[in-house]
């Protein structure tokens, strides 16, 4: 019996894992893309149904300290080939550029814009970008829980980042294929802001990706979500077709 | 224009292209001037093929009014190459140098389209030239050339804001040839090191941007264009969420002995606050400032500027909404001659392809001899609608 004991116990201790273990191995599964190539369908739903559309094409680099990513807009037609270059740096300030077509101006922005609206979405900036799991702190060990009939890990996690619009964000992946599937928001003051769900995963060449994102406000009650109509990865895209000169 | 069309039609049957195409229709009314009907447009065209790319602008305006904003213009067409470290580029194309939002000091690449909108900085015409560019990682090393010096058409007569007392006449003057080529060198180079920066560095050996206003008989003037040496600083520091930005120019006047060599400093600073009331508001704050060698001759800032020892105070304020609505309002003060320039700009779309735009303008002048004297104390009021496909 106390051998029994002993063996659970060592078991436990051996398989038991953290928060961020689980966001860790969560995040390997969607990345080692090296490039990526996508167009993107986003859809605006406000309180009262009415809908607008956007298209973008993403192209994005993978990188230790940080992805680059580079967003090229083109609907509406008055937005058309204005283009978004961000730098991620992990415990930093991203830096970002936006051409503008109509006066051919690259104009440098101020990146801490964390928590702002990305093209009138409910979507902010730290929503679209990398997800990498060392932007934000986990706490303690992991809890399984039971949605539905799915178990999930529940993780409790902060930004690092002081210019975040959330103070804590509790996300749920699936235990079998440890993939984010929905997730909670919390504003600054610790209300709850945003429901966000993920779905539609497809595995190119291995690697998941995820093909669909509904984020839904529940303070304003709007909705935005966000689809891939086209979406390749590998695709040798290096650092010079993320360099300043792309922007023109 | 016909072989221009031939010509397009031909390509696009040979190569992968894009289009945008704008068309637009306002209504202005001037406390001072008649009003009048605008339709405007632009048909913006992209070729592409294994070998090059081709790049063209075709713009329209059309006054119900008066007959000088009247034009259909070819304003870019230029050919490009993209080589792994160079880039190449030849023919009639629009550049922008510039770091502050009220006014550029150091946009002088091309000239600007007064015709269109005196008080629109981006109102500009294409020059015909030709550059070289290289790339080291982030930063870069461009050699250009301005292969024509093109006549300028001004406004005159009874047409809006006609700052010259007698007729004008497009007749250009030059110091040497209109094919007299203007060279420059710019270096720009992104550093994160100490402060996260970028600064360009310009030098320009030829024909100044400014031109005089001369008299061509006691009838008419006409432009003379002389020839410089210029330096240009433009440069941005980011620090924390707010952007410390400056502009500054030196310039040599080498063969016109009336015009006194001169300096220009700019300088301005951008702060962005976030979700204030669901909004994103940015503030700017900018100081532009002349200064002559030689008080004596003649300053360019009395023939073409307004832009001298002025504070530029202004805010944007950007709706988030999916209409992606927006507000500016600005104020130029010109705090030796208490001169004022107040301009508010709104838009937002409708229907995904229109946009809606307004826009006030208010001139208080209150000094004699300066280029705001000739517009007087007036304002205009714009509404329009614009559709892009």
């Amino acid at each position: 019996m106390k051998n029994i004991f002993l063996l659970s116990l060592i078991s436990v201790i051996l398989f038991a894992q953290s928060s961020e273990d689980v966001a860790r191995r969560s995040y390997e599964k969607i990345s080692g893309y090296g490039s990526s190539l996508s167009k993107t369908t986003m859809l605006l739903r406000n309180a009262e149904g009415d809908e607008n559309v956007r298209r973008l094409e993403m192209r994005k680099l993978e990188g230790t300290d940080g992805d680059k990513s580079l967003l090229v807009f083109l609907y509406p037609n008055d937005l058309k080939d204005t283009k978004l270059l961000s730098y991620e740096i992990i415990g930093g300030d991203d830096k970002q550029w936006l051409y503008l077509p109509a006066i051919k101006r690259v104009k440098r922005i101020s990146s801490r814009n964390k928590s702002g609206s990305f093209m009138a979405s409910e979507f902010s900036y730290e929503d679209i970008s990398s997800q990498n799991y060392k932007n934000y702190i986990y706490t303690g060990e992991v809890e399984t829980v039971q949605r539905e009939g799915v178990e999930y890990f529940r993780l409790l996690r902060t930004p690092k980042d002081k210019n975040s619009g959330y103070s804590k964000q509790i996300v749920y992946i699936d235990t079998k294929e440890y993939l984010a599937r929905f997730g909670e928001y919390y504003d600054k003051q610790g209300r709850l802001l945003k429901k966000i769900y993920f779905s539609n995963y497809v595995l190119l060449d291995g690697i998941y990706r995820v093909h669909k994102i509904v984020i839904k406000n529940v303070q304003n009650k709007k909705e935005s979500l966000l689809t891939w109509d086209e979406d390749s990865i590998k695709v040798g895209l290096n650092k010079k077709d993320f360099s300043k000169r792309v922007l023109r | 224009m016909k072989t221009f069309l031939l010509l397009f039609v031909l390509l696009n049957s040979l190569m992968a292209y894009e289009h945008k195409f704008e068309f637009g229709v306002e209504g202005m009314a001037y406390t001072k001037y008649t009003n009048e009907m605008l339709a405007s447009g632009s048909a913006k065209l992209s070729f592409s093929n294994d070998l090059f790319q081709t790049d063209a602008n075709l713009e329209f305006l059309y006054s119900s009014e008066y007959k000088e904003r009247r034009y259909i213009l070819l304003n870019e067409f230029y050919i490009s190459k993209e080589f792994d470290e160079y880039s190449l580029s030849i023919g009639k194309k629009i550049k922008y140098w510039g770091e502050l939002e009220g006014y550029n000091v150091a946009d002088i690449y091309n000239q600007k389209n007064y015709l269109k909108d005196p008080f629109d900085k981006s109102a500009k015409y294409g020059t015909i030239g030709a550059d070289i560019t290289r790339y080291f990682d982030e930063n870069s090393l461009e050699l250009g050339v301005k292969l024509y010096e093109d006549s300028l058409s001004y406004p005159q007569n009874k047409t809006p804001y006609a700052p010259l007392p007698i007729p004008y006449d497009t007749t250009l003057h030059v110091s040497h040839s209109r094919y007299t080529p203007t060279f420059y060198i710019s270096a720009n180079i992104l550093s994160d090191e100490y402060v996260d920066s970028e600064t360009k560095f310009i030098l320009l050996h030829g024909y100044d941007t400014k031109r005089d206003i001369i008299p061509n008989s006691l009838f008419s003037l006409s432009q003379y264009a002389y020839s410089v040496n210029k330096a240009l600083l433009l440069s941005h520091i980011i620090y924390a969420d707010t952007i410390f930005k400056t502009e500054l120019s030196y310039t040599d006047v080498i063969d016109y002995e009336p015009m006194s060599d001169y300096t220009q400093l700019s300088f301005g600073l951008e702060k962005s606050f976030y979700e204030i009331a669901k909004t994103d508001i940015t503030l700017y704050a900018e100081y532009y400032r002349y200064i002559y060698a030689d008080n004596t001759k003649v300053k360019n800032v009395d023939i073409s500027e307004i832009y001298d020892d002025d504070f530029f105070l202004a805010l944007r304020i950007n709706f988030n909404d999916v209409r992606s609505s927006e507000l500016k309002i600005g104020v130029l003060e010109d705090i030796n001659k208490n001169e004022r320039i107040c301009k508010a700009e709104a838009n937002s779309r409708v229907f995904d392809s229109f946009v809606l735009h307004g826009e006030y303008l208010y001139i208080l002048s209150k000094t004699n001899n300066t280029l705001l004297t000739k517009f007087d104390n007036s304002s205009r009021f714009m509404l329009g609608v614009n559709y892009t496909f």
